[in-house]
C-alpha cells in the first residue's frame, strides 16, 4: 500500500505530459487538473491508511538513482565512504501523509479556480502544466525520504515558481519578480547541494560501515532516517569533530529556511506580483513557499543538537512576523496586505518551530496553506474585478461580490485567530520546552511572546481594515471604472472558493487542545514522544486580548463615520510604520543590496575588460604577429626558392627512407 | 605483440568476456580515420552546381554520423560489458615505427573517460554539420576542414601512445585557426593569428615537456600508459609536470586567455562557436586528466592548493567578465569557461568522485555550451542583432525556441534530471573532503552562473511583447535537427547517468590506481 505514493507524486507529472498533446488551451488545463485530482485520491487513501495504521515506524520506498564504488580516499582528510548511490524515494509516515492531502487539496482547488476564471488567458495552457509540474514537485519535497530527493524536488518547484511568475511576461514587474524569486531560490538550492555534500562527507563513511537498513544493499547517507539516528551520536562525540560538520550543516539549514520560506528581507519578491493572476499568487504564495519550513521538520534532530541555531531562528522568524505585520498594516494595497500578512505567519511558523513547538508549527501550516490560498484567491479577484489595487478605491464589496468578499472575510477572521495559530504560538512560548527536554533562554521566550503578540495584534488590525474598507461604503466613480465588471466569478468559482472557505473553517476541529488522540499533535509529532498540548490558560487569555485589542483597534480606526479619526492616526502611524517596514523593509533593503553590489561586480567585471583588452590581447596581438611574420619571411624564402622545392623535397623524402631502411638494416 | 580489438586490461573476467572474436577489430581506427578518408574523398568531388555542393554536404554528414554510431555502439557495447562484471576497453595497437632508439606506435584505446567524451566530440560533429547547411560559401573546404578537425579531435581523444597524441593536437590547432581565419567575421585575420599562437605555444610546450618525458623515461617508447608509469629523475619530473599543465592551460584557455575564445565566439559563424565552446575545451581537460593527472600524481597532490585556487580565480574571473558584457554570445561564451572551475577543482582533488564528476563536467558543459551557441546563433539570424538589449518578448513568438534554450541554461544551473546536476554532485562530493572553501565557492560559483544566465533568458525572452519581432518565426525543422540531438543528450545523461557512471568508473578506477 504504502508504494502507491509514488503515484501520488507522479501524477501531476504525468499531467504535465498529457497537456501537451490537449487540443485546446481548456483541456489541457482539465487534464492537468485531473491527474491533480487523482493525486488528491491517492493523498486521501494514504492518509487514511496511516491513521488506521498509527505505527510509529515509516515505510520507505526507493529506487537507486546511481551508483559508484569510490574505493578511495583522501590523504590528511575525511574518509568517505565505500559507495556512493543516491537514491530517490518517498516515506510514508505522519507528517507526509497529512501534508500530501492538505498540499494536493490546496493545488486542485486552486487549479480548479484557474480553469473557470483565467480559461481567457493567453498563456492558460503554460499555468496548467506548470502547476501540475509545481504540484509534483511539493509533493515530492512532502514525501522525500531522503536529502537527495529533496534536492531534486526543491529544483523542480523553484523552476515552477520562475515559471509561474515568468510566463506573465507582459508585465514586467512579473517578469522582474520571476527573476529575484529565482535568485533566492537559487541561493537556498545551492545551499542544499552544500547540504547534500555535507552529509555525504560528514556521515557517509560512518553510515557505511553500520548495520544496514532492511531491505537495504546500503546504508543511504542522505536518508532522513538514518541521519536522525546520527546526530546525537555525532554531536556528543568529540573524538572526531562532529560539531564542525553539525555547526556547517545547521547554517546551511538556516539559510535554506530563510530564502524558501521569504524571511526578512528576503521574501520582497512575493510583494512585487500584484499583476499576476489570483491563481499563480496563491500556488507561489502556498506551495511555493512551504519548501523551507518542511526542511526544517525534517531536519529537526540536527538542530536540536546543534547549540545556537533554535534560538536565532526564533529571532529570524520572530522580526519576520513583526516587520511584515507593519508592512501589512502601512499598506494601502490589498494584495500587499495579504501578501505581507501571509510573511507574517510564515514568520511566526518559523519562530514556533524554532521554539520547540514541532507538532504547533505544524498544525499553523496546514491552517496557513488553506487561509493564505482563500486571501489570495479573494484579495486578487477582488482587484481584478475592480480593476485598481488601492483599497480607497474598493467599496460595495458585499453587494456587488458577496461571495468573495466572505472569502476575504473568513481570511480575516482565521487570522485573527480562528485557525488556533496565534494561540499555538503563545502556548508553545509560554511552555518553552524543546522535545529533547531542553528549555530556550527565557530572554528568547520572552521575545517571542512579545514579537507574537505584536505580530498578532497588527495582522488582525490590517485585515480587519481590509474587510471593511472593501465591503461597505459606496463606490467612488472613477475613469476607467466599470461596474458591470464588479460581480462574482461564475458558479464553479464559486464554489471553489466555497469549499476553500469549508476548508479553513473545518482547520481548527483539527487542533482544539485537550482532546485526546483526536488532534494533530497526537498524529504529528517529533521522535517517540507525542505533543499531548493541555489547554494553555495564559496563552487563551493572551491570544483572546490580543483578538480584543485587534478587533477594537480596527474597529475605532476604521469603523463607520471614523475616517477623519483613522485619516488622524494613519499620518502618524504610517510615518512610523512606514520607516520599519520601507524605510528599510524589505522591500527596500533587497533591489537596494542587488543593485550595488550587481554595480560593484559590473565594476570589477569592467576592470578586467580593460586589463584583457589593454594588457593581454595586445600581448597575444604582438605574439601572432610574430607568429604571421615569421611565416611571411618562410614564404618569401621559399617563393624565392620556389623552382627548387619539388627536388628539395624528393631529396629530404629519400633522405628520410634511406635512413629508416639503414637504421633498421642495423 | 600487437592487440587487437576489445581486450581486457584489468582482469580475467575481462578478457573472457572480451577475446570472443578473433578478427581484428578496428572500430577505434574507423571511428579517428573514416571522417579523413570520406574528407580526402570529398576533396576530388567536384562543387560547381548547388547539386554537386549538396553532395558534398551529405558526404561531410555521413563522415561525422558513420563515427557518431560508432560509437553510439561502442559505448552501448562498453555499458552492457561492464553490467556484466567485465572491466573492459577497447584497444588496437600496433608498431608505427620502429627504426629509431624509441619505438613509436599507432595504440588507439577508449575507456571509460575516452567513451563520453567521444560521444560528445561525434554527436555535436553531426549538429554542427547540420548547422553548417545553410551556409552556400566554400561548401568543399568547409566540409573538408570539418572532417578533418574531428578526425584531430577523436586522433587527441583515443590516442594511447604520446607521439600520435601530440599529432592529432597539431592537427586539430591548425585546422581550427585555419577555419577561424576562413570564416570569422570581422577582424578574421587577427583572430586567427592569435587563435594560431595560442595554439603553437600551448603545442610547443606540450611537444617539450612530452619529448623530455620520453626520453628521460629510457624505455625507447613513446607509449603513454608504459611512459606514465615511470620514474623520472626529479628535476625533469618537475620541469615535465610544469611544462605540460602550462601547455594545457593555455590549451584550454584559463581566463585572461579566454578572451581569445571569446573573440572568436562573437565573431565566429554558430558552428564554429559551438565546436570551439563544446568541444575543443573539453579536449584540454580531458588532457589534463589523462596526461597531467596520469603521469604526475605525486605534482598534482603537492601542488592541489594551487590547481584548485587557480580554478576558483578562473571562475571568479569569468563570471565578472561576464557582468560587463552586453552582446549575447560573448556572455555565453564567458558562462561556458565556468566548467574550467570545478574540473580545475577535480583535478586537484583526484577521488574517484570527483573525476567522475569532472568527465561528467565536461559532457554537460560540452552540451550545453554547443546548444547554447547554436541557439544564439539562431536569435541573431533571427533579430539581426547581438546586442541584448534588443533583445525582448521573444518567448511568445518562439516558445520552442525558449523551451530549448532554459534547458540548456537549467542544466548549466544544476536542476535535478538534466545533465549539469549529476555531474556537480559527483564533483562536489569528490572534492569538499579535502579543499572545503574552494568547493563552496565553486558551489556560489556555478549559482552565480545559473543566476545570471537566467537574468539574460529575462531579458531576451520575458517582458514585453515588441512589435518589431511580431513577425519572427520560431525554430525551423533544419534547425530542430541539430539542435534536439543536443538536448536528447544533456536529457539522457541528465536522467540515466547510472548508466554511464559505471562506465566512467572503469576509466577513472584505473586513473586513481595508477595515481595512488
Amino acid at each position: 500500500m504504502p508504494s502507491i505514493v509514488w503515484l501520488a507524486v507522479l501524477f501531476p507529472l504525468f499531467g504535465v505530459g498529457s497537456s501537451f498533446m490537449a487540443e485546446r488551451p481548456r483541456r489541457a488545463g482539465q487534464v492537468c487538473l485531473a491527474s491533480s485530482v487523482i493525486a488528491l485520491g491517492i493523498s486521501l487513501v494514504l492518509l487514511w491508511y496511516r491513521v488506521v495504521h498509527p505505527t510509529p515506524t515509516v515505510v520507505e520506498t526507493l529506487i537507486t538513482f546511481w551508483t559508484t564504488r569510490p574505493a578511495d580516499a583522501v590523504a590528511g582528510a575525511a574518509a568517505l565512504p565505500l559507495d556512493f548511490h543516491p537514491q530517490i524515494g518517498f516515506r510514508v509516515d505522519a507528517l507526509s501523509t497529512i501534508f500530501l492531502a492538505v498540499m494536493s487539496f490546496v493545488s486542485v482547488v486552486i487549479q480548479w479556480f484557474a480553469l473557470v476564471t483565467d480559461k481567457a488567458d493567453a498563456v492558460y495552457r503554460r499555468f496548467a502544466w506548470v502547476a501540475a509540474l509545481l504540484t509534483c514537485a511539493v509533493l515530492g519535497l512532502v514525501a522525500s525520504a531522503n536529502l537527495f530527493t529533496f534536492v531534486v524536488m526543491s529544483g523542480f518547484a523553484t523552476l515552477s515558481v520562475y515559471l509561474l511568475l515568468g510566463l506573465w511576461g507582459w508585465e514586467m514587474s512579473a517578469a522582474k519578480s520571476a527573476m529575484r524569486s529565482w535568485r533566492a531560490l537559487v541561493a537556498a538550492d545551492a545551499f542544499l547541494i552544500g547540504l547534500l555534500v555535507l552529509s555525504f562527507v560528514a556521515f557517509g563513511a560512518r553510515l557505511s560501515t553500520q548495520p544496514l537498513a532492511s531491505g537495504q544493499d546500503v546504508n543511504d547517507p542522505f536518508s532522513f532516517s538514518l541521519l536522525d539516528t546520527q546526530w546525537n551520536s555525532v554531536g556528543t562525540n568529540s573524538a572526531n569533530s562532529g560539531g564542525v560538520p553539525l555547526a556547517l550543516l545547521a547554517i546551511c539549514v538556516i539559510a535554506i529556511v530563510w530564502m524558501k520560506s521569504a524571511q526578512f528581507p528576503l521574501g520582497s519578491w512575493t510583494v512585487r506580483v500584484e499583476q499576476v493572476p489570483a491563481s499563480v499568487l496563491a500556488l507561489v504564495l502556498t506551495l511555493g513557499l512551504s519548501g523551507g519550513i518542511l526542511l526544517f521538520a525534517r531536519m529537526y534532530g540536527l538542530l536540536l543538537v546543534v547549540p545556537h541555531v533554535l534560538p536565532v531562528l526564533v529571532c529570524v522568524g520572530a522580526f519576520t512576523a513583526v516587520v511584515s505585520a507593519a508592512a501589512a498594516f502601512a499598506s494601502k494595497q490589498l494584495i500587499s496586505v495579504v501578501v505581507y500578512a501571509s510573511l507574517s505567519q510564515l514568520g511566526l511558523i518559523v519562530a514556533t518551530l524554532a521554539l520547540g513547538g514541532y507538532s504547533a508549527a505544524l498544525f499553523m501550516l496546514v491552517g496557513f496553506l488553506l487561509v493564505t490560498a482563500v486571501g489570495t484567491v479573494a484579495a486578487v479577484h477582488l482587484a481584478r474585478s475592480y480593476g485598481t489595487g488601492q483599497l480607497d478605491e474598493m467599496r460595495e464589496g458585499w453587494m456587488r461580490m458577496r461571495v468573495t468578499t466572505i472569502g476575504l472575510w473568513v481570511w480575516a477572521v482565521a487570522l485573527c485567530g480562528v485557525t488556533l495559530a496565534p494561540y499555538n504560538a503563545f502556548a508553545t512560548a509560554f511552555r518553552n520546552q524543546l522535545p529533547n527536554g531542553g528549555h530556550m533562554a527565557s530572554l528568547i521566550a520572552v521575545i517571542a511572546v512579545v514579537a507574537a503578540a505584536i505580530a498578532c495584534a497588527l495582522t488582525v488590525v490590517a485585515a480587519l481594515k481590509v474587510t471593511l474598507t472593501v465591503s461597505r461604503g459606496e463606490l467612488q466613480r472613477r475613469r476607467g471604472l466599470q461596474p458591470e465588471r464588479i460581480h462574482d466569478a461564475g458558479f464553479m468559482g464559486r464554489v471553489m472558493l466555497v469549499i476553500l472557505i469549508g476548508g479553513v473553517l473545518f482547520v481548527p476541529l483539527l487542533g482544539i487542545p485537550g482532546i485526546p488522540h483526536w488532534t494533530f499533535s497526537h498524529f504529528v509529532f517529533f521522535g517517540s514522544i507525542r505533543q499531548q498540548l493541555p489547554l494553555n490558560g495564559p496563552a487563551l487569555l493572551l491570544s483572546s486580548v490580543v483578538l480584543v485589542l485587534g478587533i477594537g483597534g480596527a474597529w475605532w480606526l476604521f469603523g463607520g463615520g471614523r475616517h477623519a479619526r483613522m485619516e488622524k492616526v494613519l499620518s502618524h502611524e504610517n510615518r512610523i510604520v512606514s520607516v520599519v517596514a520601507r524605510g528599510v523593509g524589505s522591500e527596500q533593503i533587497a533591489p537596494v543590496f542587488a543593485r550595488y553590489v550587481g554595480t560593484a561586480a559590473v565594476m570589477v567585471g569592467r576592470l578586467l575588460h580593460s586589463v584583457e583588452e589593454g594588457v593581454i590581447q595586445p600581448a597575444c596581438d604582438a605574439l601572432g604577429t610574430g607568429v604571421h611574420d615569421s611565416g611571411s619571411l618562410l614564404d618569401a624564402m621559399q617563393s624565392r626558392y620556389r623552382r627548387f622545392e619539388k627536388l628539395i623535397l624528393v631529396v629530404t623524402l629519400s633522405v628520410v627512407v634511406v635512413v629508416i631502411f639503414v637504421v633498421k638494416g642495423r | 605483440m600487437p592487440t587487437n580489438g576489445v581486450s581486457g586490461v584489468q582482469d580475467q573476467a575481462a578478457a573472457a568476456v572480451a577475446t570472443g572474436v578473433d578478427f581484428p577489430v578496428i572500430l577505434l581506427t574507423c571511428v579517428v580515420f573514416g571522417t579523413a578518408v570520406i574528407a580526402l574523398i570529398a576533396l576530388f568531388l567536384p562543387d560547381r552546381t548547388e547539386e554537386q555542393r549538396g553532395r558534398i554536404r551529405l558526404m561531410g554528414l555521413w563522415g561525422s554520423g558513420l563515427a557518431l554510431l560508432l560509437t553510439l555502439a561502442a559505448v552501448n557495447i562498453q555499458i552492457n560489458e561492464i553490467q556484466g562484471g567485465a572491466r573492459a576497453a577497447y584497444e588496437e595497437q600496433r608498431a608505427l615505427i620502429s627504426a629509431f632508439s624509441i619505438v613509436m606506435q599507432y595504440h588507439l584505446t577508449a575507456d571509460g573517460i575516452t567513451l563520453p567524451l567521444l560521444l560528445l566530440s561525434t554527436g555535436t560533429f553531426v549538429s554542427v554539420a547540420f548547422a553548417s547547411w545553410k551556409y552556400s560559401e566554400r561548401v568543399k573546404s568547409r566540409c573538408v576542414l570539418l572532417l578533418l578537425l574531428e578526425t584531430g579531435v577523436t586522433g587527441v581523444l583515443c590516442a594511447s601512445d604520446y607521439m600520435l597524441f601530440l599529432l592529432f593536437w597539431g592537427l586539430q590547432t591548425v585546422v581550427l585557426a585555419v577555419f577561424v581565419g576562413m570564416w570569422a567575421g570581422g577582424y578574421r585575420r587577427r583572430l586567427m593569428t592569435r587563435s594560431l599562437a595560442r595554439g603553437v605555444t600551448a603545442f610547443s610546450l606540450m611537444t617539450a615537456g612530452i619529448v623530455l618525458m620520453v626520453v628521460q623515461a629510457g624505455q625507447h617508447t613513446s607509449d603513454l600508459v608504459t611512459v606514465n608509469a615511470q620514474h623520472l629523475p626529479t628535476a625533469a619530473h618537475a620541469a615535465c609536470f610544469w611544462l605540460l599543465l602550462g601547455a594545457f592551460l593555455v590549451a584550454l584557455p584559463i581566463p585572461p586567455l579566454w578572451r581569445d575564445n571569446v573573440d572568436v565566439a562573437a565573431e565566429s559563424p554558430a558552428p564554429i562557436m559551438a565546436l570551439g565552446m563544446g568541444i575543443i575545451t573539453m579536449l584540454s581537460g580531458y588532457g589534463l586528466l589523462r596526461v597531467v593527472l596520469g603521469a604526475f600524481p605525486d605534482m598534482v597532490h603537492t601542488y592541489s592548493p594551487i590547481i584548485g585556487g587557480l580554478g576558483v580565480l578562473c571562475m571568479g574571473w569569468v563570471l565578472l567578465a561576464m557582468r560587463a558584457e552586453h552582446d549575447i554570445r560573448r556572455v555565453v561564451a564567458y558562462s561556458s569557461a565556468v566548467a574550467i572551475g570545478p574540473v580545475l577543482l577535480a583535478l586537484a582533488v583526484p577521488t574517484s568522485n570527483a573525476l567522475v564528476g569532472a568527465v561528467l563536467i565536461m559532457v554537460s558543459f560540452g552540451l550545453t555550451a554547443a546548444l547554447l551557441s547554436l541557439l544564439s546563433g539562431i536569435l541573431e539570424d533571427r533579430i539581426k542583432a547581438k546586442q541584448i538589449a534588443k533583445f525582448g518578448g521573444l518567448g511568445y513568438q518562439m516558445p520552442r525556441l525558449t523551451a530549448f534554450w532554459l534547458v540548456a541554461i537549467l542544466s548549466v544551473a544544476g536542476l535535478p534530471l538534466l545533465a549539469g546536476f549529476s555531474a556537480e554532485v559527483m564533483t562536489l562530493t569528490g572534492t569538499y573532503a579535502q579543499h572545503r572553501v574552494m568547493t563552496a565557492l565553486v558551489v556560489a560559483g556555478i549559482a552565480l552562473n545559473g543566476i545570471y544566465l537566467l537574468t539574460l533568458t529575462r531579458r531576451i525572452f520575458f517582458g514585453e511583447m515588441r512589435e518589431e519581432y511580431a513577425r519572427v518565426k520560431d525554430i525551423t525543422t533544419l534547425e530542430l535537427t541539430y539542435a534536439l540531438p543536443l538536448l536528447i543528450g544533456i536529457l539522457l545523461f541528465g536522467i540515466l547517468p547510472g548508466r554511464v557512471i559505471p562506465l566512467i568508473v572503469t576509466g577513472v578506477s584505473q586513473l586513481v590506481g595508477s595515481t595512488t
